[in-house]
């Protein structure tokens, strides 16, 4: 007798995005429905946090996890997920490398509450209040989940076994996978829904990328007039192409934008930011440090620039700030 | 799973006083593999070597760690050992526990402890190590050597042997270069023609020498013992085999040019002889003058030739000849002074260049050797200007080296031929180098009626002409003129790289300095070496150079190429080089432009880039660059490094 | 561990800088004991991953060591060394790496008091910036 597939959904602090591209089956949805229990899924479903705790462990068959690990209940849902599941999946960028929230990591939790609570426009009270995670003064009540020290990728927590990059990854990939899951097809340990070379290797402007680039001063788009048929990076606009894994179809490309590496390092490059580095290194034209300086700082904020999705799995983006 | 041997070398006292040894052989046999520890008294001592070899068998070991001195000293020695234990011999580390341990830490405990850090290291390293295979390729012994001037012909003639042949390429239609139209040559004012002639002569009758004049090198490919050169040789309209120089043609033909031989000083026809004396000596047709080449009718040359010697149809022709080095010799040209408005250049005959100079006093020259005027008279008084173009921002920052000689030398020749013509030197600093230049001028300096001149800087001088006498005014920093007025200046203009070294450096993929020359490998350790492996410069194409050192970078350059190019014999490559996995590379090319030795290029069937094996010196430049992490530098893996910083580095255990 | 002195990492390219090291030895001039060398080919081989996997390992401070700019064995390695260290230090500056923990410099062949100077200069900086905060553990469980 073979039973229904077991699976389940669940986000942790992302924007909703990679759940969108889950929506994204649209009627297919349907099909999953009735091909398989969804036991979980805190967006759609009335599902509870009890019921999938008194399930059987390894008794669900995929579970996909969506979003970083911000807050301490993450914690708690996720370890409780990986025990119930035979195969953890994350994905989307901030599951798998956490993410544009793990930039939180340049700043501790402090830092950042004050930001948020007392220093946005339209707040007039410097002393208004944080919040705290318990009612305070030995009262009852409800408490609220407590942010971690620092922002971590899903992995860092429990061991994960594939990775759906992408920000948000694409529907068709998230389909497929979620498709395979259904009809028994379990991803392999390890396994990245991604393609091994990096994002050149599908770009349409490849062949006009030539073999020497030597840029006086980076620019940001804004600033320039770009050609659409022509590689970004002789143009002076970093384009993490070169960086990035492929997979995606180069779709930003084919809006004319550059690629920002939300697929993630390659698989020997375990820092997204070095190989960005490398990439930038090898443009700049200069060959004293007075030329080299202001090079650099024609680049607005390069540390944003190259960790933008993976600064929390990066070494530099572990602890919290100086 | 490896089976670790460490060696622990006690170096007499050097090591064994200065760290705790056993308690670091005890460390190191309690890590993770490492199946033998032996304290050695010494390990570089000849009857170690064996009994290492020995024991690296009876105990299966696969790594095998040296904890010694630097591997500067003997990490090849070590290498050995592991050859003659039937090990291949990159499958060990050396740890430096001496140079960079025993000897800069004067407290025994925090020296045993940074050994001990060392020794993991390496121990972690060690299990990414993998055999590396040490190739050779067959080479093809040829050579090519690209110009034909004194540096070129010197490579020639030291690279002709038995089992090899050497093809000299030159652009002009003579060999020779430049030192053939000189009259003498400083110090010792020895005869130029009677110099060069018998190395001339050798060179045109040697069978092992194919020299091809008239040609260019189009393009080059391929790699160190096996590069292939695309020459193109001008139409060859007069048959060289048939042509014995008798000149009946030049007086028949109807068109006159400026002739640049003689540095415009007279006419040449369309069909000439460059020089009296010129080797090869046959006529050439110079198709841009030609009334026949341009499509008019004329064949007059043709009907005055006793020999049937000229061909009107004959065409280029393009051959590619295999070659295992390339020595390029393409010399200098003189900076044009008309470039600077000091010099009077072109508004005044009488202003020459030096080379113009050595024309005229040359027998074979416009005058037939006797120094004139413009209009045909013994100047009464030459000056010479040093500095013309050097040590100067505006121009070039260097200083030419051979000009102040060549001045003094054409000063001499002046006082010979004319004994009371008045002689002036302007100059703001004297070159004497090497052992003949001060006695040259010393001499100069003796004789009657030479006045000196002292500028303010090298270019503080102004040059015109007034009437039929020219006025040099050196500018002086208190702006004073003081005028000398002279009947023939000769300008000691500055030696610069030659009009076609950049293309030339783009043909063969070889660097230039900041001046425009071919850059050295090492400017110390590897002066004629360019930098792609296996091409050399010789001469003043890498930087001025007198004729003494052309012939000497000439002759090392074949030196080089006779010691890694033996007939029947292979190149090995160097071992550690960088290695493109295809599965990885996505074809972005950030590499290419790095290389240094234009290691890299495209595989366009497999659409990622590869390493040329012959040409990979093993930097490392592209596997930093590459940002997708495609490139491995062999023997420097990242796991290896990683693994190497993460046992230098672990807290537990020290 | 308690009061032991902050590790550096020297990166030393082969033909210059490992000499130069070997001749501070020769000289028996005194290096600090918790600098631990690494040799490389070129300074041109050490890129930011590499560096940031020192700091991983535990480095408190990273030096890269290599030939004067024209001297370099394969040209300009060291060039390239220059401006991957200078984009380095300004991605790291608002990061919990100081970038002053990372010194870039050369070192002549047989150059043995430079490299003393430069390993005694950059431990006395590393002990005035104090630890460098550290990669709390993982709570990876299965």
């Amino acid at each position: 007798m073979s039973r229904k597939p077991k699976i389940a959904f669940y986000w942790c602090a992302g924007c909703g995005g990679c759940e969108e591209s889950v929506i994204d089956m649209a009627e297919e949805l349907l099909s999953v429905a009735e091909k398989a229990d969804i036991v979980f899924w805190p967006i759609a479903l009335d599902t509870r946090f009890e019921d999938v705790e008194a399930l059987n462990d390894g008794d669900i068959d995929a579970t996909f996890i969506n979003g970083a690990i911000r807050l301490d209940e993450h914690v708690r849902v996720v370890q409780m997920l990986r025990r119930k599941s035979k195969r953890i999946i994350a994905h989307g960028t901030c599951a798998h490398l956490g993410g544009i929230i793990g930039l939180a990591n340049l700043f501790d939790s402090r830092q950042l509450l004050e930001c948020a609570c007392r220093q946005v426009p339209g707040m007039d009270d410097p002393s208004a209040p944080l919040p705290e995670t318990d009612p305070g003064d030995g009262q009852e009540g409800p408490t609220l989940a407590a942010l971690l020290p620092e922002v971590k990728p899903l992995d860092r927590v429990v061991a994960v076994d594939a990775y759906i990059p992408g920000c948000p990854p694409t529907p068709e990939t998230m389909a497929q996978a979620i498709t395979d899951v259904i009809h028994g097809r379990l991803p392999e340990p390890g396994m990245v829904f991604a393609h091994r070379t990096a994002l050149c290797r599908q770009c349409p402007r490849l062949d006009s990328k030539p073999d020497k680039i030597e840029i006086t001063r980076f620019r940001r788009l804004y600033e320039t007039h770009w050609d659409p048929e022509v590689c970004f990076l002789p143009q002076g606009l970093l384009c993490m192409g070169p960086v990035t894994r492929g997979g995606c179809d180069a779709r930003c490309i084919r809006a004319n934008m550059p690629c920002r590496g939300c697929f993630g390092p390659t698989e020997r490059m375990n820092d997204f930011g070095s190989g960005a580095m490398a990439l930038i290194a090898s443009m700049m034209a200069g060959e004293d440090e007075a030329t080299l300086a202001r090079l650099v700082n024609s680049i607005a904020d390069p540390t944003g620039l190259i960790y933008r999705y993976s600064l929390a799995a990066s070494i530099l983006g572990q602890g919290p700030g100086r | 799973m490896p089976r670790i041997g460490v060696f622990v070398c006690e170096c007499g006292p050097n090591i064994k006083d200065a760290i705790d040894i056993p308690e670091l052989a005890r460390f190191a046999g309690q890590i993770e593999h490492v199946v033998h520890v032996e304290r050695v008294p010494l390990l570089c001592a000849p009857e170690g070597r064996d009994r290492i070899a020995n024991e690296i068998r009876d105990h299966d070991i696969t790594h095998t760690v040296f904890a010694a001195c630097s591997p500067g000293e003997h990490e090849k020695t070590f290498r050995k050992i592991l050859e003659a234990a039937g090990r291949n011999p990159f499958m060990m580390q050396t740890v430096n526990i001496r140079e960079q341990c025993a000897w800069i830490i004067h407290d025994r405990d925090q020296a045993t402890a940074k050994a001990k850090r060392l020794l993991r290291g390496a121990l972690y390293r060690l299990r990414h190590h993998r055999p590396i295979p040490l190739r050779a390729i067959d080479c093809c012994p040829d050579v090519l050597v690209v110009g034909a001037g004194v540096a070129g012909i010197a490579a020639a003639r030291t690279l002709s042997q038995n089992d090899r042949r050497v093809f000299v390429v030159e652009r002009s239609p003579c060999i020779g270069g430049m030192a053939a139209l000189y009259e003498d040559l400083f110090p010792d004012a020895n005869c130029a023609a009677c110099l060069l002639e018998p190395d001339l002569d050798d060179v045109l009758h040697d069978d092992r020498i194919t020299v091809l004049t008239s040609s260019e090198v189009l393009a080059v490919r391929g790699s160190p013992g096996n590069f292939k050169a695309a020459i193109k040789q001008a139409a060859l309209r007069v048959d060289p085999e048939r042509c014995i120089g008798c000149a009946a043609c030049l007086e028949v033909c109807p068109v006159q040019v400026p002739n640049e031989f003689n540095a415009g000083m007279d006419t040449r026809k369309a069909i000439y002889i460059p020089y009296p004396g010129a080797l090869p000596h046959v006529a050439t047709i110079d198709p841009v003058n030609c009334l026949r080449c341009r499509d008019e009718s004329c064949s007059a040359c043709q009907e005055a030739c006793p020999f049937e010697a000229i061909d009107y149809e004959a065409a280029d022709t393009v051959r590619e000849i295999t070659a295992g080095m390339m020595v390029l010799a393409t010399g200098f040209q003189g900076f044009d002074a008309a470039r600077s408005r000091r010099y009077g250049c072109g508004k005044g005959d009488n202003v020459i260049t030096a080379f113009a100079f050595e024309r005229l006093v040359n027998t074979a020259g416009p005058t037939g050797g006797k120094i004139l005027t413009a209009d045909g008279r013994e100047p009464d008084s030459v000056a010479f200007i040093h500095c013309v173009g050097s040590r100067t921002g505006e121009f070039n920052p260097y200083c030419s080296g051979i000009c102040c000689m060549t001045a003094f030398k054409q000063a001499l020749q002046v006082r010979n031929q004319l004994p009371t013509t008045a002689i002036h030197h302007f100059y703001a600093d004297l070159c004497l180098p090497g052992k003949s230049a001060q006695r040259l001028f010393d001499k100069v300096a003796a004789v009657d009626g030479i006045e000196f001149h002292r500028l303010d800087r090298p270019d503080g001088i102004q040059i015109r002409a007034e009437g039929d006498r020219i006025c040099i005014a050196p500018t002086h920093a208190n702006g004073s003129d003081r005028c000398v007025k002279i009947r023939m200046v000769v300008l000691a203009t500055a030696m610069e790289p030659g009009a076609e070294t950049a293309q030339t450096s783009r043909i063969f993929d070889v660097s230039l300095d900041a001046d425009g020359f071919f850059s050295p490998a090492h400017s110390v350790t590897d002066p004629v070496a360019a930098t792609r492996e296996g091409i050399y410069l010789a001469g003043c194409c890498q930087g001025p150079a007198d004729i003494p050192s052309s012939v000497a970078q000439g002759q090392a350059a074949a030196g080089r190429i006779l010691q890694k190019l033996v007939p029947g014999g292979k190149i090995t490559l160097e071992p550690i080089i960088a290695v493109v996995d295809p599965e990885l590379c996505s074809g972005c090319r950030t590499c290419a432009a790095l290389c240094p030795f234009g290691a890299l290029d495209m595989d366009t069937d497999e659409a990622c880039m590869a390493v040329d094996e012959a040409c990979c010196q093993g930097c490392g430049i592209c596997v930093a660059a590459c940002p997708s992490g495609a490139i491995g530098l062999r023997h420097y893996s990242r796991e290896a490094l990683k693994g190497e910083l993460t046992g230098l580095l672990k807290s537990d255990g020290i | 561990m308690g009061t032991c002195k902050p590790k550096i990492v020297a990166f030393l390219c082969n033909w210059c800088a490992y000499d130069g090291a070997d001749a501070a030895g020769r000289a028996r001039l005194k290096i600090p004991s918790t600098v631990v060398e690494v040799r490389v080919m070129c300074s041109g081989q050490v890129d930011s991953g590499m560096v940031l996997n020192a700091f991983e390992a535990g480095a408190q401070g990273v030096m890269v060591l290599g030939c004067q700019p024209g001297d370099c064995h394969y040209k300009d390695g060291n060039v390239h060394a220059m401006k991957r260290m200078a984009l380095l230090r300004a991605v790291l500056k608002p990061t919990r790496i100081d970038p002053r923990r990372i010194r870039l410099d050369w070192v002549s062949a047989g150059d043995g008091k430079r490299y003393a100077r430069v390993a005694r200069e950059m431990m006395d900086r590393i002990e005035r910036l104090g630890p460098a905060s550290g990669p709390p553990e993982n709570e990876h469980q299965r």
